[in-house]
């Protein structure tokens, strides 16, 4: 528990009204949209980064663990506060900022949502690329935090590639700049190492993003399929026939008969997998480059293809993969989404060992995946009343990391590392790998305040030690 | 020979062998030469080598062709020069996923030939591509006018291998384009110029080719006209791969690519890629963008393919397809010897051409898109004012400006103060590439005063606390 002076202290920092400190009220902040709970000592809502410098000042004058919290959709675990400590509150920090078409950025506060950043330029002919399928409820910090994708990143890369610059609170509570409009900014590239460091290098307070102008044409197609394998194959043809559509989308059945059960999207309940295929540049070409595709989808067996002719098709089509995540509730009270990455020609192989692991543990597994760029979300569907049933889902979570670990693959794709798999980092890194990582906290935040225990399986070294022998 | 030499180099000799050891090789950087030039053949070696010099407290350049090797501060120590060039090998190549992982040593140019034969292509365009290491493109994140479309060495490097200071192999990233699994490391090592480890191995995300590639020349006489022009395709449906501006004084060090313009203009050379109709469609567009500018002065590069529909370069003509016959226009076609390949070598060549041609120093402004226009616009008057003669060109999609500079050092000094304090007056910066002649006189990153930079001095001691990389060549001599 933290002292009451340091109450009094943060109620002169941002006013009484914008500190919670009761227990009723801090339950609200004790969880995000992974499985644990952690209850913090106080809450402070935050304005402006004058407001984040002053509280993070404080927590490192009286070495009080802090996390930053935007919209908590975080899916490992991000925002809970393990240590407990003071949670950062950056909700009201959400001004659009600048709008800087001439430059193709953007200046934005923590808390604006995803999918207000594309909003905001849409009159203008500009979008912001990275687009998690959660963009209405998630914001651009959170974003930032995990180096959120989405699937448009096959072509289009992932939040740290449309991200060049920030103001940010460092861990000692200063104030300063990483990157900005231009690029290539002299120095080390610590905007690249802050993005996807999931609140443990600080606190963005300001964020640079890169906007682009909107494609003159979009071509959506949905293809039908017996079998998964010949879904994957497509995508392989697809790829290897020099075309790189904007997204690359996949449902296995599991996730078809949701969508149906939710929405009636118009998914055959008996395929094995639907594709989703999304081209998108200039239109010369396009209906040419369609063709091909819908040519090399039958000859890998494809039971049925719909090409959307107009914008409200298209969105049919959309549909029911933008609500694939909320279908799943219809078959089971819960559900946790994995997340883990391999080389795309991997996922056939993968996914069956995946469901195997499923099968092992008695427990669904159903998949939503990004087919372009190999990553995989297996949603494991289990009860919470049933207490034995948490604890096979974190086994079998565990297990499909490492199948994907030991197909060439990583552990977290999109949804960071947080308190879910630090201990997985060990698939994919070996000790003197992880101790380089830790180098990097500890140059930023000495005395791990920053969001503690996160993303760093247990700290590998003493503080006092730096160095490998 | 100095003792301390001689000992180096049977220290050394027994870790990588005689033949890979030379002494008082013939390298200077920044008028200091290091005692030894050492080549290991492998990672291990290489290893050895750094923890030798970490015991010994030796000043280590790593290097690969050289290529940019003058980049940076004055060395405070330099003891031994280690070559990468013996790692040449190509680690993994998954052409169905493509990636390839290669040895630091590996040329571009070799890279690029070997992902081709597979019709991949790299998505990076460096410069000096025929001698530039992937490692060193990687230390130095240097990347060239295709970066427009296809994202900078950040967006296309997926993971390293690193030996630090210690000797311990280490790795950051993977092979997956999506991957956040832990720090992003690897984008704090790209650009991070050899001062936190040496790289070893690089594992890049490969595109399919594109189906045409074609390069559209437009000459200006006004470069207001050029930046107008720039600014309506930026803010335009069309996607072309690169928007270059050559300067006149340039342009006369491109030697086999251009057209039949007047003397003194500005080149304005767009690269196009992607389906062959999107392709035509961006030539025809631009073509009337620029004529009504500055008409009678494009100029068309045809890519590969359309040769081998048998067919000359020349034979294609832009003027019929977008206007109405030969008679009301000019456009001409390049003549056969010029090839898409060709023009963007002798670009990616532009500062070595620059310093032959007497243009000893080379700087790179990066400021916000539209601003780059403002900056050219200054260096020449900057220029003029201090007896300076520069070339330049401009990389409009990217917002960034090469510029080479011919004159009196102290002239040249003031020209890049002029510009340094403009550019971060805009939010920019002014990096030295090259110089030569001052010999630390002029900080190569600025100076800059943020709280970032203890925070890169601190990572730089957690990677490197004996200081043996490439020590006070970094920003705030790091």
């Amino acid at each position: 528990m933290i002292d009451q002076t340091v109450i009094q202290e943060l109620m002169g920092i941002v006013g009484e009204d914008n500190v919670l400190h009761n227990k009723a009220d801090l339950q609200t902040y004790e969880y995000d949209a992974y499985l644990e709970k952690s209850l913090p000592d106080v809450v402070v809502f935050v304005k402006s980064a004058q407001e984040v410098a002053a509280v993070v000042k404080l927590a490192n004058r009286q070495d009080i663990p802090f996390v930053a919290r935007g919209r908590a959709t975080n899916l490992s675990g991000g925002v809970i506060a393990t240590r407990h400590g003071i949670i950062i509150e950056l909700a009201r920090m959400d001004r659009v900022l600048e709008i800087d078409v001439e430059n193709q950025r953007m200046v934005v506060e923590p808390a604006v949502y995803n999918l207000e950043v594309s909003s905001a330029i849409d009159n203008l002919g500009y979008y912001y690329a990275p687009d998690p399928a959660s963009g209405k409820a998630c914001s651009i910090g959170g974003n930032v935090g995990e180096d959120a994708g989405g699937p448009l990143c096959f072509k289009y890369g992932v939040t740290s590639n449309h991200v060049l610059g920030m103001e940010v609170v460092l861990p000692d509570g200063e104030i300063t700049w990483l990157g900005g409009k231009a690029l290539d900014t002299p120095g080390l590239d610590l905007t690249g190492v802050f993005v996807g460091s999931e609140g443990t290098l600080g606190i963005a307070t300001k964020v640079v993003l890169r906007i682009m102008h909107k494609p003159e044409a979009v071509k959506t197609m949905l293809a039908v399929y017996d079998s998964i394998d010949d879904a994957s194959n497509s995508v392989s043809a697809i790829v290897s026939q020099k075309m790189v559509p904007a997204t690359l989308e996949m449902m296995d059945n599991l996730v078809i008969q949701a969508v149906e059960q939710s929405m009636a999207a118009g998914y055959p309940l008996d395929a094995a997998a639907v594709l989703l295929i999304e081209l998108d540049g200039l239109k010369d070409g396009m209906e040419e480059m369609a063709d091909k595709i819908v040519e090399i989808c039958k000859e890998n067996n494809v039971r049925e293809i719909k090409v959307a002719t107009c914008e409200a098709e298209r969105a049919a089509l959309w549909k029911g993969r933008k609500g694939a995540f909320g279908a799943i509730a219809r078959l089971s009270p819960n559900y946790m989404v994995a997340d883990g990455c391999v080389p795309r020609t991997k996922l056939p192989e993968t996914l069956r060992k995946c469901n195997e692991i499923g099968d092992k543990y008695g427990l669904r597994t159903a998949n939503v995946f990004h087919a372009g760029d190999g990553n995989l979300h297996p949603l494991i569907l289990f009860d919470s009343r049933n207490p034995e049933d948490k604890e096979k889902v974190l086994k079998a979570a565990m297990e499909m990391l490492q199948v994907c670990a030991d197909m060439g693959g990583t552990v977290s794709g999109e949804h960071g590392v947080g308190i879910e798999k630090a201990e997985a980092m060990y698939m994919v890194y070996n000790k003197k790998d992880l101790l380089a990582q830790e180098w990097v906290k500890d140059a930023w935040d000495p005395k791990d305040l920053a969001n503690p225990g996160k993303i760093l399986p247990q700290r590998l070294i003493k503080r006092e030690e730096t160095h490998v022998s | 020979m100095s003792p301390k030499t001689e000992s180096l180099t049977s220290d050394l000799a027994g870790i990588v062998g005689e033949v890979a050891v030379e002494e008082n090789p013939q390298v200077t950087v920044a008028g200091k030469s290091p005692a030894v030039r050492v080549r290991p053949k492998s990672v291990d070696e290489v290893g050895k080598v750094l923890a030798f010099a970490n015991d010994h407290g030796l000043g280590v350049i790593p290097t690969g062709s050289g290529t940019k090797l003058e980049t940076g501060n004055p060395p405070e120590k330099f003891d031994v020069l280690l070559d990468l060039t013996g790692l040449d090998q190509i680690v993994e190549y998954d052409a169905e996923n493509l990636t390839i992982a290669a040895q630091a040593g590996v040329r571009v140019k070799d890279l690029v030939e070997l992902v081709g034969k597979d019709g991949l292509f790299f998505p990076a365009d460096p410069s000096f591509p025929g001698e530039a290491t992937i490692g060193g493109v990687v230390a130095t994140s240097d990347n060239g006018p295709k970066r427009f479309q296809h994202g900078n060495l950040r967006d296309v490097v997926l993971g390293v291998k690193v030996v630090l200071p210690n000797g311990e192999l280490v790795k950051f990233g993977g092979r997956t384009i999506k991957n956040v699994s832990g720090y992003d490391v690897t984008k704090m090592m790209i650009g991070s110029m050899g001062i936190l480890g040496v790289i070893v191995e690089a594992t890049f995300r490969l595109l399919p080719q594109p189906q045409r590639e074609d390069v559209l020349v437009h000459a200006f006489p006004r470069l207001t006209d050029a930046a107008k022009l720039s600014g309506e395709v930026l803010d335009s449906v069309l996607v072309p791969s690169s928007l270059e501006l050559i300067s006149s004084a340039a342009r006369r060090l491109l030697k086999g690519v251009t057209p039949d313009f007047a003397q003194g203009e500005y080149l304005l050379v767009v690269g196009l890629e992607g389906h062959p109709n999107a392709v035509a469609r961006q030539e025809k567009g631009l073509t009337s963008m620029c004529a009504s500018l500055a008409p009678n002065r494009t100029a068309l590069v045809v890519g590969g393919d359309y040769v081998a529909e048998g067919k000359k370069p020349s034979e294609r003509e832009v003027a019929c397809e977008i206007h109405e016959s030969h008679e009301t226009c000019n456009c001409q076609t390049v003549t056969a010897q010029a090839t898409v390949e060709s023009l963007w070598n002798e670009i990616y060549n532009l500062e070595r051409t620059a310093k032959e041609a007497g243009y000893p120093v080379a700087a790179k402004v990066a400021v916000p898109l539209s601003i780059v226009w403002e900056m050219a616009q200054a260096a020449e008057k900057s220029a003029a004012a201090n007896s300076v003669e520069i070339a330049y060109k401009i990389s409009a999609g990217n917002g960034i400006l090469n510029l080479y500079l011919k004159g009196d050092n102290e002239n040249i000094l003031a020209v890049l103060e002029d510009l340094r304090t403009l550019a971060e007056k805009r939010e920019g910066s002014l990096v030295l590439k090259s110089s030569p002649v001052f010999n630390g006189g002029f900080e190569t990153w600025g100076d800059p005063q943020g709280a970032y930079v203890p925070l890169i001095k601190a990572t730089k001691a957690k990677f490197d606390p004996n200081g043996i990389l490439n020590v006070g060549r970094y920003m705030g001599r790091v």
